[in-house]
């Protein structure tokens, strides 16, 4: 029953009583065509409906800001309802835009016949489920109403962005068995000269160093190459609540996923072997793998990565070393907080190749302020850069290589000019400043 | 939804003429401004997005009909100017829920069916206003309180009939 039900309800009450104790029967009167409206919408006050309901989804894995068209057909298997009113539901952490289309329908439907909701969306990176859609169905007065919600489930995934990135030089202590873009710090098969080691059996004549081999008579020498080997890559993501900023325009931790999907997809692509680890509210993590299929999950575990507070995981002393290999190559997406130096160096001394890819969160922050207004806010500013920039500093000295990114600008630039060799004369002029 | 909204206006001007002809017979012309007012300021808030807009103005004119029936005026006149409120009720009602819906051949006959409705309503409601106006018949005050225990009672058990819930798909 609907509040005008209720409404009719009451005011038919109220006529009667007040004909039945001021005896007049104008009050009664007048309640009798109300009466008989009533009376009309009872014979046709509906009945659980008999529907059902199918959902189709354009792609059930999509990313961020591309267009997903979604159909739900509603097919009535009963008889025919007057009025029909139809609701689609999606549940998720984050809302979806509606690009084109509606997700409720009024109509009459016939016994048979079918309905469509088709509507196209797009929505930030996260998880989606649909569980089905809500029926109301209503007699023409629209007195009585039947509610009921029709399962068709559906789930969608939607990545978060990715940067293409250029190759990202490492150097871990450890490779691994098969062929790869890695010097492996020993002789081999490979393109980059290595040494010079004694001629042996089965060795290809052109690769016989003549010039040493001249200078002694009894042997010969073979040039020798550098074994280029992929490596193990274990990707941390910093999900902690505390390091992370968030401003009306998002939060940093968006950015600092979007660089760890690039910086696997990165690595996957040159045939690494890459691992991640979510560090924050809980610990979630994709055993390390090669290829496409490592990608996808690595990206799906991403799309649901958020922020939280976890106090047994509220500094890096709990990071669980198990999960990588030894003496791999560690690569974290982290703002970095001030007690992270001391965990950061004991991973480091554990025999990690540690690589940082830091974003700025007093960058971050500042961008909302306007500079050069405040003193008191430009000092604050200050001091927190210069404490983000001792805290790199001392990582730098034990040999953590440390990215400082300020989100506004390109990673793969900021990335690049990190981690590749710069020419000379830039390397001096960097030294000198 | 051309005849709805055209349904809706004219009963609103009926509901307007029969209680002002009512009252002009008894010759209240201020209570004519108020219902002339009323009524103004019902049509003037149909597409108002306030959804009680309708249920407010229905339940006003009645309530001021109430009040005419003690002042004595023609029970026929008021009869038809609260039927012809109840119809622009509903219409303005079926008029809010449907105006946003795709329109289609089935709509269109949605739309015919209710009219018919309404005015079936419309039909028997006079037959039987007419039945109890020439029924001539003396009650006494106990045999009344019974009739209205009766009414709530059957009214009641009739909502709890209506409110038993189906078996779930």
């Amino acid at each position: 029953m609907t509040r005008n039900f209720w409404l009719l309800f009451i005011l038919i009450l109220g006529l009667v009583f007040v004909g039945l104790f001021s005896v007049n029967n104008g009050p009664m009167l007048l309640a009798i065509p109300l009466l008989v409206y009533l009376g009309f919408a009872i014979p046709y006050m509906p009945s659980d409906p008999q529907l059902k309901a199918n959902r189709e989804l354009s792609t059930h894995d999509s990313s961020w800001g591309k267009p997903i068209d979604i159909k739900v057909t509603v097919v009535n298997e009963g008889k025919a309802l007057e009025e029909i009113y139809l609701i689609d539901y999606v549940q998720g952490s984050r809302s979806l835009n509606i690009i084109t289309g509606g997700l409720s329908k009024r109509l009459p439907l016939l016994s048979g016949e079918s309905v469509e909701i088709a509507y196209t969306v797009s929505g930030q990176r996260g998880r989606y489920k649909f569980e089905g859609v809500q029926i109301q169905t209503y007699e023409l007065f629209g007195l009585f109403e039947s509610v009921r919600f029709i399962p068709a489930h559906a789930k969608l995934v939607i990545f978060p962005d990715v940067f293409k990135l250029r190759q990202i030089k490492i150097r871990p202590r450890q490779t691994r068995g098969f062929a790869g873009p890695i010097l492996a710090r020993q002789g081999g098969a490979g393109t980059d000269f290595f040494g010079v080691r004694e001629y042996q059996l089965g060795d290809p004549l052109r690769r016989i160093n003549w010039k040493v081999s001249s200078r002694y008579p009894q042997s010969l020498f073979t040039n020798e190459s550098e074994q280029e080997r992929i490596a193990d890559v274990g990707l941390i993501l910093d999900a902690r609540q505390q390091c992370d900023v968030t401003t009306k325009e998002g939060t940093l931790f968006e950015h600092s996923v979007i660089a760890a999907a690039s910086l696997a997809d990165a690595f996957l692509r040159d045939g690494h072997r890459v691992g991640l680890y979510v560090y924050g509210y809980s610990v979630e993590r994709v055993f390390p793998g090669y290829g496409k299929i490592q990608r996808e999950n690595i990206l799906r575990v991403l799309s649901r990565a958020h922020t939280g507070i976890n106090f047994a995981l509220e500094n890096l002393n709990f990071l669980s070393t198990r999960f990588f290999s030894p003496n791999s190559q560690l690569v974290m997406v982290s703002p970095l907080k001030s007690d992270d130096l001391g965990p950061l160096i004991r991973l480091h001394s554990m025999g990690y190749e540690i690589l940082i890819v830091s974003p700025n969160p007093v960058h971050y922050e500042a961008a909302k302020f306007n500079k050069g207004k405040n003193p008191e806010l430009d000092s604050a500013i200050r001091l927190a850069m210069i404490e983000r920039t001792l805290l790199i500093r001392k990582l730098r000295r034990v040999g953590i290589q440390v990215i400082d990114w300020q989100v506004s600008v390109s990673l793969d630039q900021v990335i690049y000019k990190a981690v590749h060799r710069q020419p000379a004369g830039v390397r001096i002029l960097q030294i000198a400043s | 939804m051309k005849i709805t909204k055209f349904f809706r206006v004219i009963n609103l001007f009926l509901a307007a003429i029969f209680v002002s002809i009512a009252l002009w017979e008894k010759g209240l012309w201020i209570a004519v401004g108020i219902t002339g007012f009323w009524i103004i300021l019902w049509w003037y808030r149909q597409g108002s997005a306030w959804d009680f807009a309708p249920s407010v103005f229905f339940v006003g004119y009645v309530g001021a009909c109430v009040v005419g029936a003690y002042w004595g005026l023609q029970p026929i006149l008021i009869f038809l100017g609260v039927t012809a409120a109840l119809n622009a009720w509903d219409s303005d009602r079926f008029y809010r829920r449907w105006k946003d819906a795709e329109q289609s051949e089935g709509l269109r006959k949605l739309e015919g069916r209710h009219l018919y409705r309404i005015l079936a309503v419309d039909g028997l409601g006079v037959i039987l206003a007419a039945a109890g106006l020439s029924l001539n018949a003396q009650f006494n005050f106990g045999i009344m309180l019974l009739v209205g225990v009766l009414a709530v009672i059957s009214l009641s058990r009739l909502i709890s009939l209506l409110r038993k819930p189906g078996p779930k798909i």
